[in-house]
C-alpha cells in the first residue's frame, strides 16, 4: 500500500525535464540571453548586462513551461572551452547557438566552430537553434542574411530541426519566441532524445 | 532579520549578510586572498611603518569580515592541511558560496584536490543546496602553472552540472584576477 501511493505520489509530481546548451563564441552573449530568459520566465531581475563578465564555468538556468521544465546551460565561449563542450553533448535536449550579428570579422570563426558543433555524432538529430544576437544594434546582420552565410552548413544538419532567429538579448526581444520554438522542438523530438524524469 | 533590518536592507542602507566558505588544499593561498579582500575593504589608514604579519598556515580555521558592494561578507577560512579537511563539512548547512582555491603550479597534488572536491560536492548539505562555487586557479604569477581551462580539465569540473560555478586565474601576492572572482560570486549570490 505505502509503495502504491507513494508510486502515485512519485507519478503526481514528477516533471519532464529538458536540458539545452547555449554555445557560441565568446562575447556573442550567452549569458546575457541567460540572465534575459531567467527574468522573462521567472520574473526576477537578472544580472545587470554591464556586470557580465566572460563566463569560464556554467551558468545555470531553469525555466517551467506547461509543468515541463527546461534546464538551460550556459557555457564558456572562449576558444579554449570548446573542447569542453562536447562533454554536455549526450546529455542535451536541444543547442541554442548564439551569434554575435554584428561582429562581421568573425563570421568565419563563427561558421567553423558552428560546422564542428553540429556535425558531431554525438548531437544527430537533435534540434538546433540559431540566434542572430545584437538585433538592437541597427549594423547588425539580418537573419536572412546571417540564413545566407550558413545556407551551405545548414544542408549538413539533415533531417533535424533547425532555424535561426533575431533576438536581442540585451532588450529582450525576440527571446520569448526562441523558447517558444526549443519547445515545441523538444517535445517533437522526445522519441529520439526522450525528456528525463525528476521530482 | 527583523524589520528593520529588512527595509534597510532593502533600501540598501545596510548591507546585506552572506557568509562563504573558502576550501582548498594547504597553501594553495585561501589566507592571501582574503587578506587581500579585507585590505581593499578596509578604509585606507596612514601607511603602517609596520608591515601586516606573515601570513602562516591557518589552524582549524579563522572567523573574517569584509564588505563588498553592498554585500557584507563572513568568510570561514578553513585549513587545508590534511587533519584539519574533517572539519570543512561542519560548516556547508550555513553558507550561501564556496571558494574553492587551487594552487595552479602544483601538478602533483591536482589528483589529491580532485578527490577532495568531490567529496565536498557529493556531500549531503550540499546536494541540497545548490550554492555556486567559484575556483580562483591560483599562482598564476608563476612559471608553469596551470590555466583555467587545464584546471578544468585536471579536476573534471565540466561534471559539476547542477550548479553554477566560474574559475578565474588568479595571483593572491599581487591581486590579479581576485576582483573578478569575487564579483561573480557577488553577483550570484545577489541574485537569490
Amino acid at each position: 500500500m505505502y509503495t502504491l501511493i507513494t508510486g502515485l505520489y512519485k507519478q503526481w509530481t514528477q516533471k519532464e525535464e529538458f536540458y539545452v546548451i547555449i554555445l557560441g563564441l565568446d562575447n556573442a552573449g550567452k549569458t546575457t540571453l541567460l540572465e534575459r530568459i531567467k527574468s522573462i520566465y521567472l520574473g526576477v531581475a537578472g544580472l545587470p548586462p554591464e556586470k557580465i563578465a566572460p563566463t569560464v564555468g556554467l551558468n545555470i538556468g531553469k525555466v517551467e513551461i506547461n509543468n515541463t521544465r527546461l534546464n538551460f546551460w550556459d557555457l564558456g565561449g572562449q576558444r579554449e572551452l570548446h573542447s569542453i563542450w562536447e562533454k554536455y553533448y549526450s546529455e542535451c535536449h536541444a543547442i541554442v547557438f548564439v551569434v554575435d550579428a554584428t561582429d562581421k570579422e568573425r563570421i568565419e570563426e563563427v561558421k567553423e566552430t558552428f560546422e564542428t558543433v553540429i556535425t558531431n555524432d554525438t548531437v544527430e538529430g537533435v534540434p538546433v537553434l540559431m540566434l542572430a544576437n545584437k538585433q538592437d544594434v541597427p549594423s547588425a546582420l539580418k537573419v536572412h542574411e546571417i540564413k545566407e552565410i550558413f545556407n551551405p552548413i545548414a544542408l549538413r544538419l539533415g533531417a533535424r530541426d533547425s532555424k535561426v532567429l533575431p533576438v536581442s538579448a540585451l532588450k529582450g526581444d525576440g527571446v520569448q519566441e526562441a523558447v517558444d520554438w526549443l519547445f515545441v522542438r523538444l517535445q517533437r523530438n522526445r522519441t529520439n532524445r526522450p525528456p528525463i524524469f525528476r521530482n | 532579520m527583523g524589520f528593520w533590518t529588512a527595509f534597510l536592507t532593502t533600501l540598501g542602507i545596510v548591507r546585506r549578510r552572506v557568509s562563504i566558505l573558502i576550501l582548498g588544499l594547504d597553501n594553495s593561498g585561501k589566507t592571501t586572498i582574503i587578506a587581500h579582500f579585507i585590505r581593499a575593504s578596509s578604509v585606507p589608514a596612514a601607511p603602517s611603518p609596520t608591515s601586516p604579519p606573515p601570513i602562516v598556515p591557518t589552524v582549524g580555521f579563522s572567523l573574517e569580515k569584509f564588505d563588498y558592494e553592498n554585500l557584507n561578507f563572513t568568510v570561514f577560512d578553513m585549513s587545508g592541511q590534511g587533519r584539519y579537511r574533517e572539519l570543512w563539512k561542519h560548516y556547508y548547512d550555513d553558507t550561501d558560496g564556496l571558494v574553492w582555491v587551487l594552487d595552479a603550479g602544483d601538478k602533483e597534488r591536482m589528483a589529491v584536490v580532485r578527490e577532495e572536491l568531490w567529496s565536498v560536492l557529493s556531500h549531503k548539505a550540499l546536494q541540497q543546496k545548490k550554492i555556486p562555487i567559484v575556483f580562483f586557479a591560483n599562482k598564476m604569477d608563476l612559471e608553469g602553472s596551470l590555466t583555467p581551462q587545464e584546471c578544468i580539465a585536471a579536476l573534471g569540473l565540466e561534471e559539476i552540472r547542477d550548479r553554477n560555478w566560474n574559475i578565474v586565474a588568479s595571483s593572491a601576492v599581487n591581486g590579479e584576477g581576485l576582483n573578478r572572482g569575487l564579483e561573480w560570486l557577488a553577483g550570484q549570490l545577489k541574485e537569490r
